[in-house]
């Protein structure tokens, strides 16, 4: 049978709909739960909002609102949420089916390149386990599709509410204002040329959907909105460990017990904006922008001082992007290599996790710590592969 | 009334008889020869010879309670349990001064103590509460020698009344407390009263008069319990004598409701994590025995709808079954976890009364600003069905979590001592409240504050020898939590540098590749987004593969 657009998205449909149900079982029958702790703080949020109160009623619900006010069915039925996160998941690899087209990509290849993301158990995992970044990489994807359609108010508005959403595509303001050079000039030229139609009028957009989402949620949610939803990110204390290579000198660094603190975790945001924000966007964009969006993504996951594999969704939904040309295809053994390398990374990193978090074994130095910068420095190295290739 | 009433209490066995040998009561004094049995002392100072006035001005209530370590026994009528450890309740009025309360738990009680003012104590639905797993008492034993030379200044410098300060330090539990309380029994309202309570011992001592007879009046007595009827009252008989006013015993026999009592049928209780464990901790309690509801029955007034008059009638009591966890600094539990364990009657939880204190899922230990949190749980009894057994049996499985500890030199673990958590039934009961005003009962500010005034209190044992001189036992759960040694850093701090920057330099030395591969910022031919028509038409003509 011919794989098309969709049968492909029914597939991938089904995928989620069988997922979904072995979550059901699983957590009806087994001691480990299959549905995310999160889920069940998106859906207490939503029912302290329908019930008259705030979603920050909710300890850690560190979210916008508006997730909260998405969920709202869940007050009735439960799974309502999950359904919506498996329909971002496959909104996001129909628009990439769409970029893909723009793109020139021949169509088969179009169809087995999305299905890495649409086909990709982990994906569909995450999102049938109730996280909410299946709609997110839905919103990326949208934001980079109105911009290839050259629909760049629209872009500008996408923009500005995956911003509002959640921060860290921020990084892509850049990278989209750097690419547009193909748009009539307003002011002039020389450094003026700079300043063009597009690059004005999907500033603007974003700007004011950003402020206009942010205040309005400000007005409604006052104080605690900006506090959970975005300062919260700023003084973070969760030292819980995770795959970051700063995670065991944050932890040290921070107790009492130290008397010098480090400087170098308060200063962890300048390489990681540095290389996100700054070098890549400016070294690349022009060049292409998809696969720019998907090398920065993999710097900030990977240059941030907290990361779990729930980070992983924010590249994963863009490496299609990136594939079709990746030295890594081209050549099988560099890329069996670095799958394999990234997978025994994390492969050791949770080994020792497991010691740590259920068999009370110390692991923090130097299991855990030696795990993290190894996952580095695999990230590094793939890293690397793929700013060249771009 | 007298300004200092001074009360000793023997719980003697039943076979005990006083013999001139052991009980010699003169118009002098009382001297004691190896009395068995168990004792409790009472002081009770009325308000003028309070010292701490400032403090008392404007409070409403204040029980400061410490509980020995050790498995200890409740006798009746001492049957009210407390987890060890220090315990300070505070229901404060309008202007109380933390500030100098706290000097005084610090000065007085324990320097150990981290009070430093209203942000030390959690808030409870009915007050303030500062626990603290230490232990001490010779600070406090010390303040109130000092403090109250009355009570224990005697004219023979060998003797202090208040039990001597070696026995003292033997006690199993000491407290002190102050109420305004409208429920507390008259005669202790707005006065200061100091408790101390020795489980078992041979007393020998002898026993002064007050030095001002008219407003220190001195008590003892030798009592046994003649009745125990488990849904009604408790029966003791003895003798009593007011040293220095009696030379002879007085004969006494008296019953009343106990608020607090053991249970008639014998059923137990032991805690512990389930292994292995990580920083998730399965706390696992095993209660074992008959575990049949206790037969309470409570008085209430009824109105006779014929005569119109109130009678008092006997109902059988709803009862439930409780466990009351303390849970320090290192340790939490998450209560959207606990509460999805009463959703599914699941873990032996069938209802959270309440989780009060510090609650965060996330901080390490050292941002937890007060000390702790506590749990009130009602327990799933057994079915009706396993009520047929002989014995039965129920498991209560709390998923707890415990906190990332401060790193240390040269160590892996940091172990903690985590108290049992009380089980216990509680009966709702009478509207009458005659037994707050028991001979026995005292304004106490624990667990019991959760349940109307009227319910009674029937308490599980824990499943562990009692602690004797010779053989410590202690109702403590061991903790071990990993940490970071902190000789690591030395290494951490310098290698994450040094990865990060190296990170840095590759992908830079990456994008420089690509830059000259490329002569510049742009690839030929290629702009970010080819309009769509053009791409189409383009398409056409050739398949562009990528």
């Amino acid at each position: 049978m011919k794989l098309t657009t969709s049968r492909l998205l029914l597939l991938a449909a089904l995928m989620r709909v069988a997922f979904f149900y072995y979550g059901v079982y699983q957590d009806a029958n087994a001691e480990i739960r299959f549905t995310d702790i999160d889920y069940f703080v998106f859906t207490d949020a939503s029912k302290f909002t329908a019930q008259g109160g705030t979603p920050y009623d909710r300890d850690t619900y560190r979210y916008t609102p508006i997730l909260a006010w998405l969920l709202l069915p869940t007050t009735q039925y439960f799974w309502f949420g999950k359904l919506l996160f498996a329909l971002g998941d496959i909104v996001a690899g129909w628009l990439m089916l769409r970029i893909f087209y723009l793109r020139g990509l021949e169509y088969n290849r179009a169809l087995k390149f999305a299905s890495v993301w649409l086909l990709n158990p982990m994906v569909a995992t995450i999102s049938t386990r109730g996280s909410s970044e299946g709609l997110l990489g839905a919103v990326v994807i949208a934001l980079l599709w109105a911009v290839y359609e050259r629909k760049i108010i629209l872009a500008g508005l996408i923009a500005g509410y995956s911003v509002h959403f959640k921060i860290y595509p921020i990084i892509y303001i850049p990278s989209i204002l750097w690419a547009m050079d193909d748009s009539p000039k307003l002011l002039g030229n020389g450094i003026m040329k700079w300043i063009n139609k597009d690059r004005v009028l999907f500033g603007i957009a974003s700007l004011l959907s950003f402020s206009f989402l942010t205040g309005a949620m400000y007005y409604i949610y006052g104080e605690p909105f900006l506090i959970h939803t975005y300062l919260h990110h700023l003084s973070r204390s969760d030292h819980r460990h995770n795959f970051s290579p700063y995670n065991i000198l944050l932890y040290i660094s921070s107790s009492p017990n130290v008397e010098l603190k480090s400087p170098y975790p308060s200063l962890a945001f300048i390489p990681q904006l540095f290389i996100a924000g700054v070098l890549l966007p400016f070294m690349l964009a022009k060049k292409d922008l998809a696969k720019t969006m998907f090398v920065q993504t993999f710097a900030f996951v990977t240059f941030n001082k907290v990361c779990t594999s729930q980070y992983f969704m924010w590249y994963i939904v863009l490496l299609p992007f990136y594939l079709p040309s990746s030295k890594m295809l081209k050549n099988k053994t560099l890329g069996i290599l670095a799958v394999l390398l990234w997978t025994l990374a994390q492969g050791l990193w949770l080994q020792q996790g497991f010691q740590l978090e259920y068999m009370n074994v110390s692991t923090f130095f130097p299991g855990i710590f030696a795990a993290t910068l190894i996952f580095f420095l695999v990230n590094i190295w793939i890293l690397g592969i793929a700013v060249e290739d771009i | 009334m007298a300004a200092i009433k001074q009360r000793y209490t023997f719980i003697v066995p039943n076979n005990f008889r006083d013999t001139p040998d052991s009980l010699r009561l003169s118009a002098e004094r009382l001297e004691l020869e190896a009395v068995p049995g168990t004792r409790q002392d009472r002081i009770i100072v009325s308000r003028p010879l309070v010292k701490e006035q400032n403090i008392l001005d404007s409070v409403e209530d204040i029980r400061i309670e410490i509980g020995s370590r050790d498995n200890y026994a409740h006798v009746s009528p001492f049957d009210r349990t407390i987890q060890w450890g220090t315990h300070v309740t505070v229901v404060p009025q309008n202007g109380f001064n933390w500030d100098s309360f706290c000097n005084f738990v610090r000065s007085a009680v324990n320097p150990r103590i981290p009070c430093i003012g209203q942000a030390s104590f959690i808030k409870l639905p009915y007050g303030y509460y500062l626990y603290s797993t230490s232990v001490a008492t010779d600070t406090l034993i010390s303040y109130i020698d000092s403090t109250y030379p009355a009570i224990s200044a005697t004219d023979d410098s060998e003797d202090i009344p208040l039990g001597d300060l070696s026995e003292l330090k033997t006690a199993n539990s000491i407290s002190i407390s102050f109420s305004r309380s409208e429920e507390t029994a008259r005669k202790l309202k707005g006065r200061l009263v100091v408790e101390v309570y020795w489980y078992y011992g041979h007393w020998t001592k002898t026993i002064n008069p007050g030095l001002d007879s008219n407003n220190h009046k001195v008590e003892v007595g030798l009592l046994g319990k003649l009745s125990d009827d488990p849904d009604g009252d408790m029966t003791f008989g003895g003798i009593l004598a007011v040293v220095g006013d009696n030379s002879q015993f007085v004969p006494t026999l008296f019953d009343f409701q106990p608020r607090h009592r053991g249970l008639k049928a014998p059923a137990i209780y032991s805690p512990d994590f389930r292994l292995p464990y990580g920083l998730h901790p399965k706390h696992i309690t095993n209660v074992y025995g008959d575990l049949h509801v206790p037969r309470v029955k409570s008085r209430n007034q009824v109105e006779d709808p014929k005569t119109g008059e109130f009678e008092i009638t006997d109902v059988p009591a709803t009862c439930g079954l409780y466990g009351f966890y303390i849970l320090p600094n290192f340790i939490f539990v998450d209560k959207y976890q606990i509460s999805d364990l009463a959703d599914a009657q699941a873990g032996g939880v069938k209802r959270v009364v309440g989780i009060w204190g510090e609650t965060d899922l996330e901080i390490p230990v050292w941002m937890v600003d007060k000390w702790g949190s506590t749990m009130l749980l009602e327990l799933i009894t057994p079915s009706e069905a396993e009520l047929e057994l002989p014995v039965q049996a129920a498991e209560i499985e709390i998923p707890m979590h415990s906190r990332y500890e401060v790193p240390d030199w040269n160590t892996t673990a940091v172990i903690h001592d985590m108290p049992w958590p009380s089980i216990f039934w509680a009966c709702n009961g009478s509207d009458e409240t005659s037994m707050l005003s028991g001979p026995f009962d005292s304004n106490s500010l624990g667990h019991e504050k959760y349940f109307a005034p009227g319910t009674s209190f029937h308490y599980l044992l824990p499943n562990m020898t009692l602690s004797t001189p010779d053989n410590h036992t202690e109702l403590v759960t061991k903790l071990s939590i990993p940490v970071v040694p902190l000789e690591s850093y030395k290494y951490v701090q310098p290698w994450t540098v040094i990865f990060i920057l190296l990170g840095c330099v590759w992908i830079t030395y990456k994008v420089i590749c690509g830059y000259i591969r490329d002569g510049g910022i742009r690839k030929r031919n290629e702009g970010v987004a080819p309009a769509s028509k053009a791409l189409a038409e383009q398409k056409k003509q050739e398949p562009k593969s990528e």
